[in-house]
């Protein structure tokens, strides 16, 4: 039924997903760390409030896909509830292919762009802790390659069902 | 092409573009860029380094780490079943009201809005407890309905709220920081709070078939003793996390971000406490948290892609011309703005409205010299009934899908229409008493 390239990909980004989802318990560990470790102790560390934001930016960006996966992003279907199930199919594939393909695939290639100058540099953040910032944003570039991926697989899908479906 | 043409024909495209039901965000991000391209001459390079360095600083962006976790939070805190204990016990206590039942839905709701940031769990929970038993006592139902969402939605006003965490993380104002807004919130969320309790209980006393009390002997299975034990034991733990989240915050121990840690941190103590917790429960916590964090964020991207280029392109001082060039009073304005809000909330839900009108209105509000801090109340309060509003009310949409048997949407539709109207009477009366939104931001932090 369903077309490989689909299938690989949603089962990819399912599993992808369900590991990253994991995330939220060490940035809430970090956080609560960070809290005693400044309230109680009076002992801030130098690392806590970067890693907060590290966790918390590739928490939801390699998210991003796995919530694409179940239909996750909010739309308004004002008219797509309103019509029968084949020009729905049709009206999903033209705003893939107007909206979400092009959009995605620039900014997927230019977040790559992005990453990769900041790879070349060897990027850090101005702190007293200073980490590399470079693999966050290659992990960035990812997310996004990972989201058009999971549209592409739709976009198959709901060009498969219009063939069968006919 | 100039400003003016580009705004009016920018905000034609998004209607359209909405209409046709692709997600949000890429429509936002799709509409940006259309007309991003437009303005700068085709230059794509340009326009998507500024999209990759928008992406980088919400990453890069402390205050907005609050969302995943109350989020994470309300996930844990649903499944305690702290919120049933409480609405079981209240519903002994309250029952033998007339409307009673209706009134502790309320208090559950209003308590759970002090701990939790987002709506959908107690709309859920509460429309899969709550509804069958007022149904069954013979509630009018769509009064039922109503209550259900319009108490339900509360915890997206009463803080902790990721809307406001939303709201301070795009303005990055001093005036409405998180914590600004969250104290800022107290009043008029109960406010709203009182004005529904209020209403069920008239309704119910001028028609008793409205809401029956319970019957004298299943109100009387307990003394009275026994009744307060009850409610004091399932109240604790619920005050204790607001004290855990609120209290940090108000008192300044805790940033806004540090707090939703403990937040976190306390329902998941609940949930043990209340023998709820297994791997399984905190995995589908975890990944229902990513679910619901990454909407939001990638509403956010899009969002800021729209208003970035929005701006870029000198729409803002379109709009800022239009309005203040008008010669309009600073109250006019103030209600035009309200009146986009409230509908765009027929239609589209509170996050993607926030994300594009509060970059627009806010240089108009502070070249206005209107108090940043009770303009953005009446937005958050304005933006609760983003869920109630039909068509496209989330609210009504959750509770339809939780619902007992022989709801149907026009029901729910009739049952929140009283509420709506209770809603716009509690942002008026804010708007009017200013004090009930800076009183407490005053007292805890001297603005």
């Amino acid at each position: 039924m369903a077309n490989p390239f689909s299938s690989a990909v949603d089962a990819f980004i399912d599993r992808q997903g369900r590991v990253c989802a994991l995330l939220i318990l060490p940035l809430s560990v970090v956080v609560i760390y960070e809290v005693i470790m400044r309230y109680v102790f009076n002992a801030p560390t130098i690392w806590g409030f970067e890693m907060t934001t590290f966790l918390y930016g590739l928490h939801y960006m390699l998210g991003l896909a796995y919530t694409e996966l179940y239909n996750g992003h909010v739309k308004v279907d004002i008219l797509t509830a309103r019509i029968k199930k084949r020009p729905a199919t049709i009206l999903s594939i033209i705003t893939s292919l107007v909206i979400f393909v092009p959009i995605m695939s620039l900014l997927t290639f230019w977040t790559w762009a992005f990453a990769i100058k900041s790879t070349q540099m060897m990027e850090k953040n101005a702190t007293s802790w200073a980490p590399p910032i470079w693999p966050i944003k290659l992990l960035m570039a990812l997310s996004f390659t990972f989201l058009l991926l999971q549209g592409l697989s739709k976009l198959f899908r709901d060009l498969e069902s219009l063939k069968s479906g006919s | 092409m100039s400003p003016e043409v580009l705004t009016v024909a920018m905000f034609g495209t998004l209607v359209v573009a909405v209409a046709l039901g692709h997600p949000l965000a890429y429509t936002l991000a799709g509409v940006a860029t259309l007309f991003g391209l437009i303005d700068n001459g085709f230059n794509v390079q340009m326009l998507f380094n500024m999209y990759a360095n928008q992406c980088w600083g919400i990453m890069d962006n402390y205050v907005l780490v609050a969302i995943p976790l109350f989020i994470f939070m309300a996930q844990l805190l649903d499944r305690s079943k702290v919120a049933e204990k409480l609405f079981e016990s209240l519903y002994i206590v309250l029952g033998s009201v007339k409307g009673g039942l209706g009134l502790a839905v309320v208090v559950v709701c209003t308590v759970f809005a002090a701990t939790t940031g987002i709506i959908g769990a107690s709309v859920v929970a509460m429309g899969l407890l709550a509804a069958p038993a007022l149904v069954e006592k013979g509630y009018d139902k769509a009064m039922t309905s109503g209550i259900i969402c319009a108490a339900g939605t509360l915890g997206i006003l009463i803080p902790p709220s990721i809307m406001m965490v939303v709201y301070g993380g795009l303005t990055g104002l001093k005036e409405t920081s998180v914590g600004n807004l969250f104290a800022g919130a107290v009043i008029p969320g109960l406010i709203l709070s009182g004005l529904y309790f209020v209403y069920i209980l008239l309704r119910c006393i001028i028609n008793p078939k409205m809401g029956p009390p319970i019957s004298k002997e299943e109100a009387g299975r307990y003394s009275s003793a026994q009744k307060w034990a009850m409610t004091m034991k399932s109240l604790v733990p619920p005050l204790a996390l607001i004290f855990m989240v609120m209290g940090t915050i108000l008192g300044g121990v805790a940033t806004p971000t540090e707090a939703a840690g403990l937040g976190a941190l306390g329902a998941f103590i609940l949930a043990v406490a209340n023998r709820q917790l297994t791997w399984r429960v905190l995995k589908e916590s975890s990944y229902a948290t990513l679910r619901t964090t990454a909407m939001v964020m990638m509403l956010f991207i899009g969002g800021k892609f729209f208003s970035a280029v929005f701006l870029r392109m000198g729409g803002g001082d379109v709009v800022a011309d239009l309005l203040i060039g008008s010669g309009l009073s600073k109250w006019t304005i103030v209600c035009i703005m309200m009146l986009i809000v409230f509908i765009m909330g027929m239609f589209v839900d509170w996050a993607a409205i926030l994300l594009v009108t509060v970059p627009i209105f806010m240089p108009i509000v502070l070249e206005l010299e209107i108090d940043p801090l009770w303009f953005s109340m009446l937005m958050c309060v304005n933006l609760q009934t983003s869920f109630l509003t039909p068509p496209f009310g989330y609210a009504l949409f959750y509770f339809a899908g939780v619902a007992p048997k022989g709801y149907d949407m026009m029901t729910i539709y009739r049952g929140i229409v009283p509420f709506v109207v209770l809603q716009l009477i509690g942002l008026f009366i804010i708007a009017v008493f200013p004090a009930t939104i800076t009183w407490l931001p005053n007292l805890f932090f001297g603005r």
